[in-house]
C-alpha cells in the first residue's frame, strides 16, 4: 500500500519541481521590478499583435496557386505571384533549357568553397588556384556559352538571384589576389608600392559604392578607345570588384598585423627572402586569421549587389519591380519584397553565424 | 679547442648601432673561430641580443663590419640570404611556424633552400628530432607542445640548414624553470659535438661548463672578455665583477676563493 | 676607454647615411619602382589619349565653365532657396546641403535608436533583450536598398492622402505626401544663420577647451555650465529678434498643407531606413564596447559598494565611450555614403542631381564626377580624420 502512494507522489514531484523552476525563472528575469512588468507585457502584447496582424495575412487567407492577379484576395498575400514567377526571380531572363548552366556554376562554387574552408582538405592549394584563377573562366564560359556547344546568353538576360549571388560571387574572388597584392604593397619597404596601395584603399573605400558604380560606368569608357562597346554587366562587375579589393585588402592588413613579427625573422634567420617568407610563412598565417572577415565582408558585399540597379541591371529587385508592374499581377510589391527579404536573411544569417563560430573558435585556441 | 684554421669564422669589427639617437651598440669587436663557443652576458639593455642579431643581419646597423668566413655581410646585401644560410638562430620565443607540423616546420628550409626532395628531408629531419629527443613530437602541431619541447624543435629547425654557426638569443629566458634544463641539455651536448655557436643567456651554470670565453657587455660595449675560469673567480672589471656576484650567487656559482 | 661610460661627442654623432653606396638590395628596390612608374604612366598616357579622342568626339574640352550656365531643371526639395534659372553650382550646393541634411538627420536617429537598443540587448530583462536581439537580427541581414523601397513603397505609399492624414497632436501630419513639422522660420538669410551657429558653436568649444587645460593644469573643477547657456540665450535673442524667430505651423488648405517643413515621402522613408538599418549596427556596437570592460571592474566597483546605476554611470560607460568612437565614426561614415541610395526612389541628393540629372544635360561626365568624387573623400578623410585624432588623446590620457 505504502508503496503505491509513494511511488505516485514521486511521480508528481518532478514536474512540479520543474514547473516552479519554470516560474521562479520568469519572476526573476521577466517580472523582477514593476518597470519589468509593464515591459513585458507590453512586448508580449506587441509581438501577440504581430502575429495577429502577419498570419493571416501570409498563411491563412494567402492565396498559393493562381494564373493571375484575379486569383488574389484583397487583404492577404498573393504567394501565387512568387510561385508563378519563380523562375524569373531565380534566374532573370535565362532561357528555362539552359538554367542547368546556373546551377553548375554555383554548385562548383560552393564545393570549391566548402573544401577550402573543411580543416582538414589535402591538395588545399590546388582548389584554391583553381577557385582564384580557373573559375572565373570556366564560370564565364558556362554562363555566357557561345563555345562548345553552348548557346549563347548575353548577360542582358541574366538576372535575378542568381545575378545577385553572381555579382558576389565574382566580386569576392577576383577581388582576393589584387587585395592580396594591395595588402602586401601596403606594408612594402619601397615607398612607391606603399604610397600607391595606399590612395588606392583610401580612394576607394572613401566612395559610396554607388559612386564607384557610376564611376565605372561613365568614366571607364572615357579611357578606351573612341566607339568601344562595353557590356553593363561587365562595368558593374569591374566597379564592384574595384572597391571590393580596397575592403579585403584592409581585412588582409589586419590579419598580417595580427602575425607575431617572430614569425618573420624566423623564416629571416632560415634564409627565406621576401617572396619565400611570404608564399610559406606570413601567407598562409594571414589566410587562416581572416576568414571571418572576409565572410562578414562577403555578407555586406551581397547587401550591396543590389546597387546595380541604378545601372539598370535586372538583379532580384528589379525583377521584382518590373514583376509588379506586370498587369497580371500589378501591385503586388510587398509579397515580392517580403520574398526577397526572406532569401537575403537566410543568406547573410547563415553567413553570420558561421562567422561567429569562426570566430568563437579562434579565440579559444588563442586562449590555449 | 680553438681551430687551427688560418681565418676565424666570424669577425665583428667596430660595430656601431643607432636606435634613432639611442647609441645601442658602441664600437664592438669580436672574433670567433671555427668551434668555439662564446657566451654573451650582461645586464638587460646592454645590447647583447642587439649584437647577435646584427651578425644574422636581422638589424640594420650603420657602422663597423662583419665578416662571414671573409664574406662581409650587411642587411641590405645581396649575400645576405647566402649568410642566413649559413647561420642558425634560435629565438627565445621560439618562433615555430603555427600551421606547420614540427616535421615541416623543420624540412622547409632544407626542401624549399637547399631543394632536398622530402624523403631525404624527412629522414634528416627524422634523425635531428632523435638527437634533440622529439622522434615521437614529429607529426605534432606547435601548439601541441610544452615550451622545453618547441624550443628543441626550434633547435632542431635552425640544425636541419646544416649551419656554421649557431646562434642562441636567450633560449631559455621563456622558460618554466623545469624545461630550461632539457633545453640546455640538447645546447650541452651540441657544444659537445664541436658547434660553433654564440649564445646569450643568463644561464651561468651552462657557461661555465660550456663556454670558451666568456663576453660581458654593458651599455652597448664589450666591457670584458675571458674564460669562464677566470671570469667566475672574480678576476675582471668592478662592473662584470658586480653583475657575476648577483646573477653567479644566484645560481649558486660564486667564487668561494 | 672610459670606465663611466660617457662617449666623446665625436662617438655619439650618429653618421648620415650617403646616397652614393648603394647596395644591390637597394638598387634592385628602385629599379622595380621605377619600372611600374614607367607602366604606370604609359598606362595612363594611354588613357589620357582616349580620353582627349573622346572628348573630341563628343565636341566637348574640360573646363568647369559649364558651372554657370542655367540648369533649367527642377528640384523637388531643397533646404536653401533654389529655382529653375539657377546655375549649376547652385545645383551642387543644394545636392551637397541634401546629402548632408540626410546624413544629419540619419545619423542623430540612428544613434538614438541604437543606443536604446544597444542598451536593452543588456538588459536583465529576457523578453526586453530578446526582443532587442530579434531587431537586430532581423534587419541587419537585410539590404539597405530593401530598407529603403518597403519604407518607401510599402509604408509611406499605403499612407492616407492629406484630407484624411494621421494628425498627431495638430502639429504632426503623415499623409502619402510626406510628413508635415512645424518650423522656425527667420528672416535671415542662410548665410548669417550659418555664421551664427557657426560662432556659437566654436565659441563653446573654445570655451569646453580652455575648461578642460584649466582642469588638467590645476585640478580644479570648472562651471562652463554659466557661460554655454549664456552664449546660447544670445544666439536665441539675436535670431528671434533680429531675425523675427517664428514657428510655422502646417495646417491642411485644400488639398495640401502649407506651412511648416515638408518632408517628403522620399526623404522621410531614407531617413526612417538608414536610421533603423543603422540603428542595428550601432546597438551591437554599444553591447560590445559595454561588454568589453571586463568583468574585474565591475566586481571592483561592486565591492566598493556602488549600486548598478552607478556602477554603469561612474566606471562602465566612460570606459565603454573609449572602445566605442572609433568604430561608431566608422559606422557613421558608413551612413554618409549610403545616402547615396537616394538616388533610387528619387531623393535629390547629390548624387541624384549632379551625377544624374547634370551630367545627362552637360555630359560633363569627368568634371561632375570629379567634384563628386571630391566631396565623398574629403567627408571621408575628415571623419577618419576627427576619429584619429580622437583616439589619439583618449589612448594618451590613459598612458
Amino acid at each position: 500500500m505504502t508503496a503505491v502512494v509513494n511511488s505516485s507522489r514521486v511521480e508528481r514531484s518532478p514536474a512540479i519541481a520543474q514547473l516552479r523552476r519554470r516560474l521562479a525563472w520568469a519572476r526573476a528575469n521577466l517580472f523582477a521590478r514593476p518597470i519589468d512588468v509593464l515591459l513585458t507585457s507590453t512586448i508580449a502584447a506587441a509581438a501577440v499583435a504581430l502575429l495577429w496582424a502577419i498570419v493571416p495575412w501570409a498563411f491563412i487567407d494567402a492565396v498559393w496557386v493562381g494564373e493571375n492577379r484575379a486569383a488574389c484576395r484583397p487583404d492577404a498575400a498573393c504567394w501565387a505571384f512568387i510561385v508563378n514567377r519563380g523562375g524569373q526571380f531565380l534566374y532573370g531572363f535565362y532561357p528555362q533549357p539552359e538554367r542547368w548552366r546556373v546551377n553548375a556554376v554555383f554548385l562548383i562554387f560552393a564545393v570549391s568553397v566548402f573544401l577550402l574552408l573543411r580543416r582538414d582538405t589535402p591538395g588545399k592549394r590546388v582548389v584554391a588556384f583553381f577557385l582564384l584563377l580557373v573559375f572565373p573562366i570556366l564560370g564565364y564560359v558556362l554562363l555566357h556559352g557561345g563555345v562548345a556547344g553552348l548557346s549563347r546568353v548575353t548577360t542582358d538576360k541574366w538576372g535575378g538571384l542568381s545575378l545577385t549571388l553572381l555579382l558576389g560571387v565574382a566580386g569576392i574572388v577576383v577581388s582576393f589576389p589584387i587585395a592580396i597584392v594591395l595588402a602586401l604593397g601596403r606594408q612594402s619597404e619601397m615607398p612607391l608600392f606603399r604610397w600607391a596601395s595606399i590612395a588606392y584603399i583610401e580612394i576607394c573605400r572613401g566612395l559610396p559604392l554607388i559612386a564607384v558604380l557610376f564611376m565605372a560606368r561613365i568614366l571607364l569608357p572615357y579611357a578606351f578607345p573612341v566607339g568601344s562597346e562595353f557590356d553593363p554587366l561587365a562595368l558593374a562587375v569591374t566597379g564592384i570588384i574595384l572597391f571590393e579589393s580596397a575592403y579585403l585588402a584592409e581585412v588582409f592588413r589586419g590579419g598580417f598585423q595580427a602575425i607575431p613579427k617572430g614569425q618573420a625573422e624566423a623564416a629571416a634567420a632560415i634564409g627565406f627572402g621576401y617572396w619565400r617568407t611570404a608564399i610559406y610563412v606570413t601567407l598562409p598565417q594571414m589566410l587562416r586569421v581572416v576568414v571571418p572577415g572576409v565572410v562578414n565582408n562577403a555578407i555586406a558585399l551581397v547587401k550591396n549587389t543590389t546597387l546595380v540597379v541604378i545601372l539598370g541591371l535586372f538583379e532580384v529587385l528589379n525583377i521584382v519591380a518590373a514583376g509588379a508592374a506586370d498587369p497580371d499581377w500589378l501591385g503586388l510589391h510587398a509579397e515580392g519584397y517580403v520574398f526577397v527579404g526572406l532569401v537575403f536573411w537566410g543568406l547573410c544569417f547563415a553567413m553570420s553565424r558561421y562567422s561567429q563560430s569562426l570566430e568563437r573558435e579562434i579565440k579559444a585556441a588563442e586562449r590555449q | 679547442m680553438m681551430s687551427s684554421s688560418s681565418r676565424p669564422l666570424l669577425e665583428v669589427s667596430g660595430l656601431n648601432k643607432w636606435f634613432g639617437a639611442m647609441h645601442a651598440l658602441r664600437d664592438v669587436d669580436l672574433t670567433v673561430g671555427v668551434g668555439e663557443r662564446i657566451v654573451v652576458c650582461g645586464p638587460s639593455g646592454s645590447g647583447k641580443s642587439t649584437m647577435v642579431r646584427c651578425i644574422n643581419a636581422l638589424e640594420r646597423y650603420q657602422n663597423g663590419l662583419i665578416r662571414l668566413e671573409g664574406e662581409a655581410i650587411n642587411a641590405d646585401c645581396d649575400s645576405v640570404l647566402g649568410a642566413r644560410r649559413a647561420i642558425g638562430m634560435v629565438f627565445q620565443s621560439f618562433n615555430l611556424f603555427p600551421h606547420l607540423s614540427v616535421l615541416d616546420n623543420i624540412t622547409l628550409g632544407p626542401r624549399k633552400l637547399l631543394r632536398l626532395p622530402r624523403p631525404d628531408a624527412e629522414s634528416a629531419a627524422m634523425m635531428l628530432l632523435s638527437q634533440v629527443r622529439m622522434e615521437d613530437q614529429a607529426r605534432k602541431m606547435p601548439s601541441q607542445l610544452s615550451g622545453g619541447q618547441q624550443q628543441r624543435a626550434a633547435i632542431a629547425r635552425a640544425l636541419a640548414m646544416n649551419p656554421k654557426l649557431m646562434l642562441f638569443d636567450e633560449p631559455t629566458s621563456a622558460l618554466d624553470p623545469e624545461m630550461v634544463k632539457e633545453v640546455l641539455d640538447v645546447m650541452t651536448a651540441l657544444a659537445e659535438a664541436g658547434t660553433t655557436m654564440i649564445c646569450v643567456t643568463h644561464e651561468m651554470g651552462f657557461a661555465k661548463a660550456v663556454a670558451h670565453r666568456i663576453v660581458f657587455m654593458d651599455q652597448g660595449k664589450i666591457v670584458e672578455t675571458a674564460d669562464p675560469a677566470a671570469f667566475f673567480a672574480g678576476d675582471c672589471c668592478d662592473r662584470a665583477r658586480s653583475f657575476v656576484g648577483t646573477t653567479a650567487g644566484r645560481s649558486g656559482l660564486a667564487s668561494s676563493s | 676607454m672610459t670606465s663611466t661610460g660617457l662617449s666623446t661627442p665625436q662617438i655619439a654623432a650618429r653618421p648620415v647615411t650617403l646616397g652614393r653606396n648603394l647596395t644591390g638590395r637597394q638598387r634592385r628596390h628602385i629599379l622595380y619602382q621605377a619600372a611600374f612608374l614607367l607602366v604606370l604612366c604609359a598606362l595612363l598616357w594611354l588613357a589620357w589619349r582616349n580620353v582627349e579622342a573622346n572628348l573630341a568626339v563628343r565636341k566637348l574640352a574640360l573646363g568647369f565653365s559649364f558651372l554657370r550656365q542655367e540648369a533649367g531643371f527642377g528640384i523637388s526639395f531643397s533646404i536653401i532657396p533654389y529655382a529653375e534659372t539657377d546655375t549649376y553650382l547652385r545645383v551642387f550646393v543644394v545636392g551637397l546641403s541634401n546629402t548632408l541634411l540626410i546624413a544629419l538627420l540619419g545619423i542623430i536617429a540612428a544613434t538614438l535608436l541604437g543606443f536604446a537598443i544597444g542598451i536593452a540587448r543588456l538588459s536583465p530583462n529576457w523578453a526586453v533583450a530578446k526582443a532587442a536581439l530579434v531587431y537586430i537580427e532581423t534587419v541587419r541581414n537585410l539590404p539597405l536598398l530593401l530598407h529603403v523601397l518597403i519604407w518607401y513603397n510599402v509604408v509611406i505609399r499605403s499612407l492616407p492622402p492629406s484630407r484624411q492624414a494621421v494628425n498627431l497632436l495638430d502639429a504632426v501630419f503623415l499623409s502619402n505626401r510626406g510628413i508635415f513639422v512645424p518650423s522656425l522660420e527667420t528672416s535671415l538669410g542662410w548665410e548669417t544663420l550659418a555664421l551664427l551657429v557657426g560662432g556659437a558653436v566654436a565659441a563653446i568649444a573654445g570655451i569646453l577647451r580652455r575648461a578642460r587645460r584649466w582642469r588638467e593644469e590645476t585640478g580644479q573643477p570648472t562651471r562652463v555650465a554659466i557661460p554655454i547657456v549664456f552664449i546660447l540665450a544670445v544666439a536665441l535673442l539675436l535670431v528671434a529678434g533680429w531675425g523675427q524667430l517664428r514657428v510655422s505651423w502646417p495646417a491642411l488648405q485644400g488639398f495640401n498643407f502649407s506651412g511648416g517643413m515638408a518632408l517628403s515621402p522620399e526623404l522621410s522613408a531614407l531617413v526612417v531606413a538608414l536610421a533603423v538599418y543603422n540603428a542595428s549596427f550601432i546597438a551591437e556596437l554599444v553591447r560590445g564596447s559595454i561588454e568589453a570592460i571586463g568583468k574585474g571592474q565591475r566586481e571592483a566597483a561592486a565591492a566598493l559598494g556602488l549600486d548598478r546605476g552607478r556602477i554603469l554611470k561612474l566606471v562602465i560607460i566612460p570606459q565603454a565611450m573609449r572602445v566605442l568612437v572609433p568604430p561608431l565614426t566608422n559606422q557613421y561614415l558608413h551612413l554618409v555614403k549610403a545616402s547615396s541610395l537616394a538616388t533610387v526612389i528619387g531623393y535629390p541628393d547629390l548624387v541624384n542631381v549632379f551625377v544624374g540629372t547634370s551630367l545627362n544635360q552637360t555630359g560633363r561626365a569627368i568634371e561632375i564626377m570629379a567634384m563628386t568624387m571630391a566631396v565623398y573623400l574629403v567627408l571621408s578623410l575628415a571623419i577618419t580624420g576627427l576619429s584619429n585624432l580622437q583616439s589619439r588623446r583618449l589612448r594618451l590620457v590613459e598612458r
